[in-house]
């Protein structure tokens, strides 16, 4: 990689030398379409004692040129710079480095300083990440990769860079590197020459942390995982730090092979779980914050709501904080009561991902009047048995997942004691209105953003 | 809404009421008993799903409206409370809760809401059949003791009763036994329905002598009696036709009685557990012999001798509890009349000629 002392003499006798350069060619080449289509935009982009460096705007140019009109170059060369120099034809924003190698630089340094560790809430469901984070730098390499698990939504993206710019706080080099683009230069370079990708691969090893997001997607590609591993593994050779970032664990990632999950495992895993209501209340105080929404006003009846009715993911939290903010425009004295705020989403449907097992339990227990660990209890009192059942066959009716997933959702209940109750609670749907009615209203509960 | 209400005839009525919910039911309003008020007079409601009962009751000097309105209270708990309230009580409204107040006491309910009782027809609509009290409850109770219980094939479940030709005949199974009974009737109706055997034990308990008028029609029977209307679902289905499994003929008959075979039974039933049941009955050469074994515990035989014996002798096995309550059902002089070992055998007494019990025997001892 050329150094780029930006000498300002040197840029204004570049700018020059390229006007000048230009007018040669123009005298000399006679072709306009020729003059148009590849001569305009040249650049000189450095002059040393033995070559001179010109950019191009494509590869098809620097071909046309080298193949067809070398000579003219060399000749204008020679007279407005009164030396014979070998002529290096390089693409825009491409670089060459000092062994006139030429490189491309493929990664930059893309981090964002929005996200910070100061404005990234901590609650019990990510203290860990953020501790494990926070201290990498003090560690560096020694646990690497730092495979980190994470459903969309709750922040992870926001972490990476949190942690990236610690480092660059540091004056370290820290590079945040997106799935989409990382898979499209692998491809890219793959169709090149291998010197182009272990080009690219090296210059992974420049940095002192590599910061990779949603690595779930590249499972399948072969090619890219290949590399991926390459860079890890040079990365840990020279004790760089790596992250890794999934939605999965890694025993859970599909088409990774078991060396690649064994290598994301052999550093160290943790995971940002599902935010509980508290976290979701304190994450909310801050976006409210945020939006000068008062949280110190609020009715802890209305927080709440705001909580439970998006308890998936921050980003749901933060659609409801913003739904607030445009209806606190209009309206002139909003008060921030569970009433107030409840109506402010009486239209909407509740998103399919709220209806979670969580959520269906809760609700089952308030439509009972009992407590969510009656329901999961052990106890055999009738009336508790009913609401469990119910419970049960709801979970199956609208997650439709497998009885040994529900019996564990339900106090680690076997698979078999929670096919018999739902089988009997469709049985007692036949012989009575009952259980049906009750299923119907406790299921609208369930969807009512309530 | 407020009431004045006499202990003893209000608490009569939620008696009434109570038979037919159930308090763990999983609609909650279902818990509960619908109270409407009007000036003169006072209509209750409870269900539980598949039978449902309204009541209509005239104010009088025991059953003051003082304020009409409606409300949904919890059943169960609410009757105890007016069974301990002394004999003159007021109760009334107030938002969401009632007071039930009387000389010494006073109680506060939290009231279930009223909009969720679900909307129950009582219309009587159908065909009209007219039986005496006394002599649906025996039929009843001679056959629905064969139904089955929380069985998958809902039918099983049920009672089934059919009119025709001037004769009702009311049957029911659980697949391994069955019980029917024919009935001569005044009447040339045509029906054929299957009702739940617990919501017939519930209408039964609630009517006691007299004459019952019940409505027919494709999915419910609705029977009144005096100010009570009682409405029941019925089961969707055809009825499996049992008549055809009744042997005409038969190889042995057995002729003894209900005293002598319980003397056997109470003998051997000692051996049996809730899963296993099997016995086995012989004839040999003037005894009867009936035998339970358990594997690695034990064996008990009883006999007899006071019998009579038609045909071949018998060797089969067959469920006890099964035998022990068919056998119930009737007293005196009775005939087991049997095919072979293998075969379906039937128990017949003079005490009840029209009542056939069917039982099936067990594949081995």
């Amino acid at each position: 990689m050329v150094k780029n002392n930006k000498d300002s003499t040197k840029i204004v006798n570049n700018k020059a030398n390229t006007s000048l350069l230009i007018e040669y060619l123009e005298a000399t080449i006679v072709d306009e379409m020729i003059l148009n289509s590849f001569i305009r935009d040249i650049k000189i982009v450095n002059i040393t004692d033995s070559y001179i460096v010109i950019s191009v705007a494509t590869d098809q140019t620097r071909k046309i040129l080298k193949e067809n009109y070398l000579t003219f170059f060399k000749n204008g060369i020679e007279q407005i710079l009164d030396k014979k120099l070998e002529i290096n034809f390089i693409l825009h924003g491409e670089n060459i480095n000092l062994d006139n190698k030429i490189t491309k630089n493929y990664i930059s340094e893309n981090i964002s300083s929005k996200y910070t560790f100061e404005n990234y809430i901590e609650g019990k469901f990510n203290n860990e990440v953020i501790k494990i984070g926070k201290t990498l730098i003090k560690h560096l390499g020694k646990f690497s990769p730092l495979f980190i698990t994470a459903n969309s939504g709750l922040g992870k993206t926001h972490l990476l860079h949190a942690i990236g710019n610690i480092f660059i706080k540091k004056n370290m080099n820290a590079a945040y590197i997106e799935p989409n683009n990382f898979t499209r230069k692998v491809r890219e370079l793959s169709n090149d020459s291998n010197e182009a990708l272990s080009n690219f691969i090296d210059q992974f090893s420049n940095f002192d942390i590599l910061l990779f997001d949603d690595i779930q997607n590249l499972g399948d590609r072969t090619v890219t995982l290949k590399v991926l591993f390459n860079i890890i593994n040079n990365s840990f050779e020279n004790n760089k730090q790596v992250v890794l970032v999934a939605d999965k664990s890694p025993q859970e990632l599909s088409g990774f092979e078991s060396r690649f999950i064994t290598r994301f495992q052999s550093g160290i895993t943790s995971k940002i779980d599902m935010p509980d209501i508290d976290d979701l209340i304190k994450v909310l105080k801050f976006k409210l914050d945020g939006e000068s929404l008062q949280p110190e006003k609020w009715e802890l009846e209305a927080l709440k709501f705001i909580a439970r009715n998006n308890s998936t993911s921050i980003r749901a939290i933060e659609g409801a904080v913003k739904r607030v903010a445009f209806f606190s425009l209009t309206a002139s004295n909003i008060k921030y009561t569970y009433n107030s705020i409840s109506n402010l989403f009486k239209e909407l449907q509740i998103d399919p991902k709220e209806l979670t097992p969580q959520r269906i339990i809760s609700t089952v227990a308030n439509y009972y009047k009992l407590k969510i660990n009656e329901i999961n209890g052990r106890t055999r009192k009738s009336n508790i048995v009913v609401a469990r059942h119910m419970a049960m066959y709801l979970i199956r009716t609208i997650n439709k997942i497998s009885y040994a997933e529900i019996g564990k959702i339900i106090g680690g209940r076997d698979h078999s004691t929670v096919m018999s109750a739902i089988e009997n609670i469709k049985l007692q749907m036949k012989m009575n209105n009952a259980v049906k009615l009750a299923s119907e209203k406790i299921e609208k509960n369930i969807k009512t953003i309530k | 809404m407020k009431l004045k209400v006499n202990k003893k005839q209000f608490n009569l009525i939620l008696e009434e009421l109570a038979k037919v919910i159930n308090p763990n039911s999983p609609l909650i309003s279902l818990q509960g008993i619908l109270i409407e008020a009007l000036e003169n007079k006072i209509i209750f409601k409870a269900s539980n799903g598949n039978i449902s009962i309204k009541k209509e009751i005239d104010v009088d000097s025991d059953i003051e409206v003082i304020t009409p309105g409606n409300i949904l209270v919890p059943g169960k708990l609410f009757k105890e409370i007016i069974k301990k309230q002394s004999d003159t009580i007021e109760i009334f409204r107030e938002k969401n809760e009632i007071t039930i107040r009387s000389n010494g006491s006073e109680g506060f309910l939290n009231l279930l809401n009223v909009e969720e009782f679900p909307t129950i027809s009582f219309d009587k609509v159908g065909k009209d059949f007219e039986i005496e009290v006394s002599k649906f409850k025996e039929l009843i109770n001679n056959v629905s003791y064969a139904a089955a219980e929380n069985d998958n094939r809902l039918i099983l479940n049920g009672v089934n009763i059919k009119a025709a030709n001037s004769k009702l005949v009311v049957s029911a199974t659980n697949s391994f036994r069955f019980a029917t009974e024919v009935l001569p009737i005044d009447s040339d109706i045509e029906f054929n329905i299957n009702i739940l055997s617990s919501s017939l034990k519930i209408l039964l308990s609630s009517i006691n002598s007299g004459l019952l008028k019940i409505s027919i029609n494709d999915s419910k029977i609705i029977s009144e009696v005096d100010n009570t209307i009682i409405v029941s679902n019925l089961i969707d289905g055809i009825y499996p036709e049992l008549e055809k499994l009744i042997p005409h003929e038969f190889e042995t008959v057995v002729k003894t009685s209900t005293k002598d075979i319980n003397y056997l039974i109470d003998k051997v039933l000692v051996m049996s557990t809730e899963k296993k049941r099997v016995t086995k009955l012989t004839t040999n050469n003037g005894e009867l012999i009936l035998e339970m074994r358990r594997q690695e515990i034990g064996e008990l035989i009883a006999r007899t001798n006071k019998f009579n014996l038609e045909g071949k002798e018998i060797s089969i096995p067959f469920d006890i509890n099964f035998f022990k309550e068919a056998i119930s059902k009737v007293s005196g002089d009775i005939e087991i009349k049997f095919n072979g070992g293998g075969k379906p055998f039937i128990i017949k007494s003079i005490s009840k000629r029209n009542l056939i019990q069917l039982i099936l025997p067990h594949r081995s001892y």
